[in-house]
Order: structure tokens, then C-alpha cells, then sequence
């Protein structure tokens, strides 16, 4: 297989063909992520913003994938806490428990529970944040990642040195 | 997505299926502990091998700029065996000191050309090539 390009998805395929035993050809004009693989939000997360939206098998499959990739990657994955501050009487139930649904979609998968934070919780993790009407908050984890060094580790996975990289 | 992918590739072409195997497959660098390994945890398995590169010559282990957590060892080990070949690759990518501190990266540019020119076999031309394309492009990163 020969595939044109090494960025995330290019050096993905070539990771995936090689390791399979296919005999793959990676060629990239000039440096691996040089564009968007190199500028991404350095997020890997379930998709918490489809959940919302309810389409679920996306949250899912996405909540998967970034279980895998912190087992097989653990160097490089590391957990990041997000708060969502609280200013209506509402956000605290609404987000506490959807936020509390998305760590339950990642079964085995999941990055640490999320939480109610009080007022004065939230205001110690986030000390700059407008505190005029602010009630509380939820802390919910997700993953962060160097999208280059990733992208480099998987150019010289053992597989890959079957494969041929221009 | 790459299981997709590979999977379309071979209907397409009609060639022999093979199931994917990557859901097991460690990641090169897999390390349960790099923090151990302190600014060198993002290489994983790969940072006794750098830690060695200063062992040799304590001069790579010195920080490029004081400001930054790298080292000229990381320089050497990116031109040597991670396909790095112009300043960019090294200050934008290898290591991330381009966006994460423009100021600091142009400061490091020419001790970085200095490593890589060594590594690579090249001349003061290609030095003050590298460098300049590489200030011009670390303008952009300014404010």
C-alpha cells in the first residue's frame, strides 16, 4: 500500500497496514505533521460536546479510542482536569449528571469520576474566573497529549520499520 | 479511522484481508513510569538511551535556554533517529519550542544548527540557511 502524506491520519494508516503485514510506502514532502498534525487542540477526549447532542455511538467509539490510547501510549497520555463553572440554579444538575453519563460511557476506559465542586472549590482550582453570580462548578477529566511527539512515536513503532518512509 | 481506512484500501484493491491488530499494539516509547525519566518523560523507553547521549558528553545535558526543558542531546537524538533534518523539525515538532516560547526558540536556533550541522555533515552555509529560514518563520510566532 502506499500512502501519500505523514501527518496523523497518513502515519495512523501506516501503523495500522504495516502491523497487519501489509507491505506499506509512506511518503511525506516534508516533515511528519508539518500542518494540522502539529496544531491540533492537544485533546484527546471522548467527545463530550456530541454528548450534549445526543449522538452517542460517536461519545462512545471516541471514549474507546482514547482509552486505547492512553494503554498503549502511556508516556504520552495524561489526564487533564476540565471545570465547568456553574451560574444557574440548573448547570450543577445538568452538567454533574451528564458529566457523570460520559465517565459511565467509558466503562473500563475512564479517566477518573467526575465532580460537584462548591462554590469555594471551584474558585481554589480556577481563581481568576468571574465570581459575580458563580455557584459552583464540575470537574470532569479528559486527556492531553503532544499531538507531534505522538505523531513521531508512531513513524518509528516497530512495525513501521518494515514499511518504507521517505 | 485507520481501521476504516485499511479496510476500504484492500476491498478496493481486492488484495487479501488482514484484521487489525492495533488495539494491543504498544505505541514506541511505551513506558508505564516515564515521569521517572523527569523532561525526558515524553520519550518513554527512549530516555535512557538520551540519558546516555549526556552521559557521554555532559554538554548535551545543559538546558538550550533557561526558559525551555531542553537539551542538545534531544537535538542529537532527533537528527539521528527521528528523521529531523531542518531547524524547524527540531525547535517546531522534535521538541515544541516554537510555539510554546518563540523568544526562547530563536534565542536556541543557532547552537541547534551547530548540533544538527555535526550530526548531518553540513557546511556554515546551510547553518545561516537554516537559521535565517527559521527566524523568518519564528517572526509569525511573535506579538
Amino acid at each position: 500500500m502506499v500512502i501519500i502524506g505523514g501527518g496523523a491520519t497518513g502515519v495512523g494508516c501506516a501503523v495500522d497496514a504495516a502491523s497487519r503485514g501489509y507491505d506499506v510506502l509512506l511518503l511525506e514532502q516534508s516533515d511528519f505533521g508539518k500542518g494540522t498534525s502539529s496544531r491540533s487542540t492537544k485533546l484527546v477526549h471522548g467527545g463530550v460536546r456530541y454528548l450534549e447532542q445526543g449522538n452517542i455511538a460517536l461519545v462512545l467509539d471516541a471514549l474507546k479510542e482514547r482509552g486505547i490510547l492512553r494503554r498503549n501510549a502511556p508516556h504520552l497520555i495524561h489526564d487533564l482536569a476540565f471545570v465547568v463553572p456553574n451560574y444557574h440554579w440548573w448547570e450543577a444538575p445538568f452538567y454533574g449528571l451528564g458529566l457523570k453519563v460520559y465517565n459511565l460511557l467509558a466503562g473500563k476506559y475512564g479517566f477518573g469520576p467526575s465532580e460537584i465542586l462548591s462554590r469555594e472549590q471551584t474558585l481554589q482550582r480556577l481563581p481568576t474566573i468571574k465570581t459575580e453570580g458563580l455557584r459552583g462548578g464540575v470537574v470532569y477529566y479528559d486527556g492531553q497529549f503532544d499531538d507531534a511527539r505522538l505523531l513521531i512515536n508512531l513513524a518509528t513503532t516497530r512495525c513501521i520499520s518494515t514499511a518504507l518512509v521517505c | 479511522m485507520a481501521e476504516d481506512c485499511i479496510n476500504q484500501a484492500a476491498t478496493l484493491a481486492g488484495i487479501a484481508e488482514k484484521p487489525c491488530v492495533t488495539a494491543g499494539l504498544h505505541i514506541h516509547g511505551f513506558h508505564d513510569q516515564a515521569e521517572k525519566f523527569g523532561t525526558l518523560a515524553m520519550y518513554g523507553s527512549d530516555a535512557p538511551a538520551i540519558q546516555e547521549l549526556i552521559h557521554t558528553d555532559n554538554s548535551l545535558g545543559a538546558p538550550l535556554h533557561p526558559a525551555l526543558p531542553y537539551c542538545g542531546a534531544e537535538v542529537i537524538w532527533a537528527t539521528r533517529y527521528e528523521m529531523a533534518r531542518t531547524l524547524e523539525d527540531v525547535l517546531a515538532r522534535r521538541t515544541r519550542a516554537l510555539p510554546l516560547n518563540a523568544r526562547a526558540a530563536i534565542a536556541m536556533a543557532p547552537r541547534v544548527a551547530e548540533l544538527m550541522a555535526n550530526e548531518l555533515g553540513r557546511d556554515n552555509a546551510w547553518k545561516a540557511e537554516q537559521t535565517g529560514t527559521f527566524m523568518e518563520l519564528a517572526q509569525g510566532y511573535l506579538c
